[in-house]
């Protein structure tokens, strides 16, 4: 038996049943998934969840599902890493990665996808849809392929060669669209009037929302049930961030935390900030933005869940910051170098909005602090086409090799050979 | 009839302007405000525009835009990461 309850209307609380449907007919809030919280503290404790499988399943008392087997590809409990070496160039002791990189198709979208699909499935659904620039698609085709579903994907017509090639092996119904996001939206919008599809961010979106906030039990969990004091996470369609926040808050409703109060931040691209500015001007209204970033991962310039996000950051006390294509691209590299990861420009735009967050002393002396680094980067090398030193060509000769170490040895000033 | 879902942001100097009723009178169209809010340095609503065709909803747009509202579809971007 499910602890699902129903979907309710974040603005004006109406309940509704547990269908494809995400908007409230009555003043167009949004839906999201509710519990039964009460029977969930008794079924979700710390001695069950410790004994369930290492990803998100492991916390299906809080999931939207209804006890059929789940679509699963194994996403979630990714590393929590303790970053030292970041932490020093950065100044904050106790920073950890949350690293999303590592999720079966490599970003943070595979939490929700899972989810949706399996709703999906158990809605009956047999074609399932999404409109993406990259990281959603890719992990809805693959969910798609797992669960026996057909499944349409509309991308850009301009999106990045990688992704397009990540997406098609699995053999989707791809479809680039030309036009702009506009154009996009409303054909997507015509597609599901008019078919039977699950489209997992639209119809299903508060299914496909809930997917995000087990980032937030996992967090909790790893490091040994307490609350972080800050957690830190890129804001694109701002659901990510708004799922943290139910998921902690959750956490306390069904009594495995006592209190959590972390604080929340979110970091955008200064060429895509629609919610960092409504959050610089205290603003509750997120302006549409034109997006102009290297960061396409980022580039959602009427977030769906913008306003949420900016609420999740402003009444938890946290910030939101907004950091350019450069400090991404130095991001980037100084997570590469620092600690071995390499992200997609989303994970250079949350190591850049730290060094800010840090440089504002938003993080007190031995607070805990948590960066999502939410995609590979491995899907998005445009990003650093022309940013990096490219290899030194030789021929294959001792002299050569021993002329390139020794200016080597004299650009980094290291006495004796250099350790290859 | 076509109807469409938006969101209409102004600053506070725009809401001495009888918006709702140009929208009737003046665009024959029908806006049904479902959610709203209006501080003392600015406004919103959520609302549903009722028109004979997409051109239609799309002059009464076009008025609210030229008026320095901005109108965005009520759902967000589609379009995903």
């Amino acid at each position: 038996m499910s602890n699902l309850a129903g979907l309710k209307c974040k603005e004006c609380g109406r309940a509704f049943d547990p269908g494809a449907v995400s908007v409230c007919d009555y003043c167009f809030g949004p839906l999201e998934a509710d519990y039964n919280y009460q029977r969930a503290s008794k079924l979700a404790t710390r001695k069950k969840i410790k004994k369930g499988t290492p990803d998100i399943w492991r916390y299906m008392e809080l999931l939207p599902l209804e006890g059929t087997r789940p679509v699963d590809l194994s996403p979630g409990f990714t590393p929590l890493l303790k970053a030292d070496n970041l932490g020093a160039r950065l100044g904050i002791k106790n920073l950890y990665i949350k690293d999303e990189t590592v999720n079966p198709t490599h970003s943070v979208k595979d939490r929700m996808v899972a989810v949706a699909v399996s709703r999906a499935v158990e809605l009956g659904f047999g074609v399932v849809a999404c409109a993406s620039t990259g990281n959603l698609a890719h992990s809805l085709a693959a969910h798609a392929a797992r669960a026996g579903l057909k499944s349409v994907i509309f991308v850009p017509h301009d999106a990045e060669p990688a992704q397009l090639a990540a997406i098609n092996i699995y053999e989707p119904a791809l479809i680039a669209v030309k036009g702009g996001t506009q154009r996009i939206n409303a054909l997507c919008n015509e597609a599901m009037a008019r078919e039977r599809w699950a489209f997992v961010n639209i119809n299903l979106r508060p299914y496909y929302a809930e997917g995000a906030k087990t980032i937030a039990f996992e967090i909790a969990e790893q490091l040994g049930w307490t609350a972080p004091d800050h957690i830190v996470a890129p804001i694109a369609s701002g659901s990510t961030l708004t799922a943290i926040r139910k998921g902690m808050t959750e956490l306390t409703a069904v009594e495995i935390l006592k209190s959590q109060e972390t604080k929340l931040h979110g970091a955008q691209a200064e060429g895509c900030a629609p919610v960092a500015a409504a959050f610089r001007k205290k603003s509750e209204l997120i302006q549409p933005a034109a997006p102009a970033t290297l960061a396409k991962s980022l580039s959602i310039g009427n977030p769906a869940d913008g306003v949420y996000a900016l609420r999740a950051a402003r009444d938890s006390g946290g910030a939101i910051a907004a950091v350019s294509d450069n400090e991404i691209i130095e991001g980037m590299k100084t997570l590469a170098r620092e600690e071995g990861i390499f992200a997609e420009p989303a994970g250079g735009a949350v190591v850049a909005a730290l060094k800010q967050l840090a440089s504002a002393r938003a993080f007190k002396a031995g607070e805990t602090v948590v960066a999502v680094i939410s995609g590979g980067g491995l899907k998005a090398p445009e990003a650093l086409s022309g940013r990096l030193k490219p290899p030194r060509v030789i021929e294959p000769k001792l002299s050569e090799l021993e002329s390139f170490l020794a200016q080597l040895r004299r650009a980094e000033n290291v006495p004796g050979a250099v350790d290859m | 009839m076509i109807r469409r879902r938006l969101h209409v942001s102004m600053s506070a100097d725009l809401v001495k302007e009888p918006i709702l009723y140009r929208l009737v009178k003046e665009y024959d169209l029908s806006p049904n405000v479902r959610r709203a809010d209006v501080s003392a340095t600015e406004a919103w609503m959520a609302i549903e525009l009722q028109g004979g065709s997409e051109a239609h909803i799309q002059e009464g747009i076009d008025y609210l835009t030229g008026l320095g509202a901005t109108v965005k579809p009520l759902q967000g971007d589609v379009v995903e990461s």
